[in-house]
């Protein structure tokens, strides 16, 4: 889940923070926990999928942790243009997630110039 | 309210009707049939939350607000989010607050082809009229509008199509940019701050965190309704809550209905329970400009071009905090990152369809039914025009780029592009879709044939059970359906207030 996350949402630029650097591995399998058993199961298929399927799929014959760091925004990239619907959700899925909960750090939010609203009455 | 989480032992009640669901059809039924003299038991699975509990940030209130923490989506050929609302207020508590009338020729589909009497010439205006006027529906200030309105406004007339500041439910509204998260000043006028205080203080009882979970009928008539009390975690508490009535209206949207109905034994292969699945599929369309926009001011869903209506094509202004809203460009990895650092100038629209396509509600017997729906090619073309429409709009307004969410395409510079992308043999998977409005699933109509419910709202094969929800609708609205849903919730309950 690391290596994934730190791929999709890497460290660095305007937004200087890292997937890493707000602990999102940890964040999104509490998430998992908290939405009950399915979803932590569909997570762990996912990682699954991730570590030894789509390098194979994109003919890289190892695991994905194991390759080198170019090799894997390799199989990512490839994985994420697809045609193929469903490997393209196994992106976005955690894509989506991830992000609902990289981008909703505040400092993350706050180094895009996001003000957030006054909610307090 | 009666919090179901804290009762600890069954209770039976009786009232004259019970209500199952506290959103805009269950809760303007509730209003209506309380004030007319009825006394009401309310139900409603989620939990109460006022405004000083919205916090406006996605993941809370995903989690307090939304069916399934917001993960719930359709099964077919493209995988279709389709978020809902679970707590008092249901999804209008969710929603942008936006209110349109079903355009007339939609009605006059309805009564030609349903034989919804009336329909066609006027018959819903009352009713409609009334909820405008109680929830103060009005176009958006100038002053709310927000800058990616005004840019795609100027894009709209540049290109000499129709549009307008959308009409909203709302008093007060500070333009805090979080809608679809919960109002944080209850100036959105949701259910929960405006029909079910109503239905309240004619008398209703609500209880929520009550999961109705079967209709009870007698020889073919509907007596009550057998619920089961939720913990604040969603579980059963193991306390269950059986109402006798003389009349049920089932009001827990167009998901939800019809999977209660069949678990009731009212559903069936030949009742159209569950059929006819609607569902306003949308792609969001991004774009960035030079000049910063800061979208999270103004009112997100403020502006819509209502040129393309007719032809089932309509688009709206949205934007959502960065948590929803950065993900949906393009790329992975550091292009990805690159692109939502120009945050503060982007602007997104989402271009609605209305949907020729059907799908089905199944199972939910002892969990979450599943929504099946495939897209047909009808369909898939209009969505590539109206996506092509947004990003020529878009362009004429003077965005440097667009992100028009569409697999081959992810990024248009040119009209050239936006051609290409029009010229482009899609399938329904290639666009990253949501819809926000189920509909169809019990639809009104006279032959029972076609049709789950009469055109008063009571179901084919069993009476005393009324449907008011979106589920009513026999075909797509064409724009947003809260105010439909209300407008026809009104006229059911009003119709069976008369007939006592």
């Amino acid at each position: 889940m690391c290596v994934m996350l730190d791929h999709l949402f890497p460290a660095g630029g305007r937004i200087p923070e890292g997937a890493s650097d707000v602990a999102l591995d940890e964040k999104l399998w509490r998430f998992a926990a908290e939405q009950g058993a399915p979803l932590v199961l569909a997570f762990r298929a996912l990682m699954r999928f991730w570590e030894h399927a789509a390098p194979v799929l994109c003919g890289r014959f190892a695991s994905l942790s194991s390759l080198s760091e170019s090799e894997r925004e390799h199989v990512i990239e490839r994985i994420a243009a697809s045609r193929i619907s469903l490997l393209r959700q196994t992106v976005f899925q955690l894509k989506f997630l991830g992000g609902l909960h990289f981008y909703g750090e505040p400092r993350v939010a706050a180094a895009l110039g996001v003000v957030p609203p006054k909610v307090a009455k | 309210m009666i919090d179901g989480a804290v009762i600890e032992r069954d209770l039976n009640e009786t009232a004259d009707v019970v209500v199952v669901g506290t959103g805009a059809g269950g809760a303007v039924a509730a209003a209506e049939l309380a004030e007319a003299g009825q006394s009401v038991i309310v139900l409603e699975e989620g939990g109460y939350h006022a405004g000083k509990d919205m916090t406006g940030d996605p993941l809370t209130m995903f989690r307090r607000l939304y069916r399934a923490g917001g993960l719930t989506g359709t099964v077919g050929n493209a995988a279709i989010p389709v978020p809902m609302g679970a707590c008092v207020g249901g999804t209008t508590t969710i929603n942008s607050g936006t209110c349109y009338r079903a355009p007339v020729s939609v009605l006059r589909d309805w009564e030609r082809l349903f034989g919804l009497r009336g329909f066609g010439d006027g018959a819903l205006d009352e009713h409609y009229a009334d909820v405008e006027k109680f929830l103060g529906v009005k176009p958006v200030p100038e002053k709310n509008l927000g800058r990616a309105a005004e840019l795609f406004r100027a894009g709209t007339e540049k290109l000499g199509y129709a549009g307008a500041p959308i009409p909203r439910n709302e008093k007060g509204c500070r333009a805090t940019g979080v809608c679809a998260f919960g109002c944080p000043r209850d100036a959105k006028m949701a259910t929960h701050v405006s029909y079910v205080p109503r239905a309240k203080k004619a008398g209703a009882r609500v209880f929520t965190r009550c999961r109705a979970a079967a209709v009870l009928t007698d020889r073919g008539r509907a007596v009550g309704v057998v619920a089961r009390f939720l913990g604040a975690d969603g579980r059963p508490t193991g306390h269950s809550l059986r109402v006798l009535a003389n009349a049920v209206f089932v009001a827990a949207g167009a998901i939800h209905t019809p999977a209660l109905l069949a678990r009731s034994g009212l559903g069936g292969a030949r009742s159209n329970v569950g059929r006819h699945l609607r569902i306003h599929p949308a792609v969001r369309v991004a774009a960035t400009f030079n000049e910063k926009i800061n979208g999270w001011k103004g009112v997100p869903q403020s502006y819509n071009v209502h040129h393309f209506t007719e032809e089932g094509i309509f688009i709206q202004g949205q934007f959502a905090p960065p948590g929803v809203e950065a993900v949906s460009m393009p790329f992975v990895g550091r292009r990805h990152k690159e692109l939502v650092e120009n945050y503060e100038r982007l602007a997104s629209f989402g271009a609605l369809i209305s949907d020729v396509s059907s799908g089905r509600v199944v199972g939910g017997k002892n969990g979450e039914p599943m929504m099946w729906y495939w897209m047909r090619a009808e369909d898939v073309r209009k969505m590539r025009r109206a996506v092509a429409i947004t990003a020529r709009i878009f362009l004429a307004a003077g965005a440097r780029e667009v992100y028009p969410c569409v697999r081959p395409f992810p990024i248009l510079r040119t009209d050239a592009g936006v051609a290409a992308l029009e010229r482009a043999r899609l399938r329904a998977s290639d666009f990253e879709m949501m819809a926000f409005h189920p509909m169809g699933t019990a639809r009104m109509g006279r032959d029972p044939a076609t049709s789950a419910v009469n055109p008063d709202g009571e179901h084919h094969a069993a009476r005393g059970l009324y449907v008011a929800d979106a589920s009513l609708f026999p075909s797509s609205t064409k724009v947003n359906p809260q105010l439909t849903i209300m407008a026809l919730s009104r006229r059911v309950a009003r119709n069976f207030a008369e007939k006592l």
